[in-house]
């Protein structure tokens, strides 16, 4: 890994970490949401501190380089990012449904029994 | 609105205590004005409600503890009750203890009282207690203050509490808000009260979840609170 790369991944986690922090402050992010990203901006602080490590576990995996098994993690991280917010969008979905359902039912019922 | 305090019951699937736990409020407490938050149960808690005339405020979809006491707090805030306590449908809170812990409230000027098991009582090493003690600990070490029972879901809030709770999105009645509140200057104390066992039905706390939660608590004690904004 380069130097530059390793610098590049430092700030990147260093600017996350502030941005998070940031809109913690003002309220816009969950508290679980927080402890991912968290541990993603760790893992990647991680990988720009310690090359040495970074270089045994590539290859231990067998990838190529150290460049390619730090953009694995990354896309890693997004792949179980993006299913969880797969489970969440889903579960907003039925809610909303089940909302919705249950509103137009009860209002009808309501209405008819003023009547 | 017949008295300054309001207890907040917030009801999931609680059918086989609910009809007890209320009846007991309105016959024995009736100087405590009550609502029962039905947190879009799935058996026959709403039905016995409605049926037993209960008041009741309705969740079409089940939004979790928080979604239930933050509703009970909204209410609150509209009818303008002085104190607001969160008394759970499951039959464990003792009501005996709701004065004193008013008269605490009073006293000491305080915002937050907990009704905690271990004031006066020595916390058991059972493997249960556990998380409790980590809990407590992390509260220590980020706010100096000791909570002996900070997983106690018996508080009693006063106007103030009942406003910031009622307004931001982030509340929840969960540990780590009461590290918040301590950072926030909120005068917390704690109040002895002894508690019952459940009486029916199952508790939603097994082992998956409960490591969850510590994980979610601590670490939202120890890291997220030192950076949220501090309301006053």
């Amino acid at each position: 890994m380069s130097s530059i790369l390793r610098f590049l991944l430092f700030m990147v986690s260093i600017f996350t970490f502030l941005y998070m922090v940031r809109k913690l402050r003002k309220e816009q992010l969950q508290i679980l949401d927080t402890l991912f990203w968290f541990v993603f901006i760790v893992v990647i602080l991680l990988m720009s501190i310690f090359p040495k490590g970074v270089m045994v576990l590539t290859e231990i995996i067998g990838v190529q380089s150290s460049v390619n098994f730090v953009f694995l993690v990354i896309i890693f991280f997004l792949f179980i990012r993006c299913f969880l917010l797969t489970i969440r969008v889903y579960r907003l979905e039925s809610n909303f449904q089940r909302f919705v359902e249950e509103y137009a039912v009860r209002k009808n019922i309501e209405e008819s029994m003023s009547k | 609105m017949q008295s300054d305090i309001l207890l907040i019951i917030p009801a999931y699937n609680e059918e086989l205590n609910i009809v007890k736990v209320v009846e007991n409020i309105i016959n024995n407490y009736s100087q405590y004005d009550y609502v029962v938050v039905n947190d879009g149960s799935c058996d026959q808690t709403r039905d016995l409600c409605i049926k037993h005339n209960f008041n009741l405020i309705d969740y079409p979809v089940n939004l979790g503890l928080a979604g239930a006491v933050k509703g009970g707090m909204i209410y609150a805030k509209y009818c303008g009750y002085k104190y607001v306590m969160q008394y759970d449908g499951d039959g464990q809170h003792n009501p005996d203890y709701i004065s004193d812990m008013i008269s605490m409230a009073r006293e000491e000027n305080a915002d937050i009282i907990i009704g905690s098991r271990f004031v006066t009582k020595k916390k058991s090493w059972h493997f249960r207690m556990l998380g409790s003690r980590i809990i407590g600990f992390c509260i220590q070490l980020t706010t100096r203050q000791k909570i002996q029972d900070p997983t106690s879901g018996m508080r009693l809030y006063n106007q103030k509490a009942i406003n910031i709770l009622s307004g931001l999105e982030n509340y929840s009645p969960e540990p780590d808000m009461i590290a918040h509140f301590i950072q926030c200057n909120l005068k917390v104390r704690e109040c002895q009260v002894s508690m019952m066992e459940r009486m029916a039905g199952e508790s939603y706390l097994n082992v998956a979840n409960s490591i969850k939660y510590m994980l979610n608590v601590c670490f939202s004690i120890l890291i997220v609170q030192w950076f949220r904004k501090r309301v006053h």
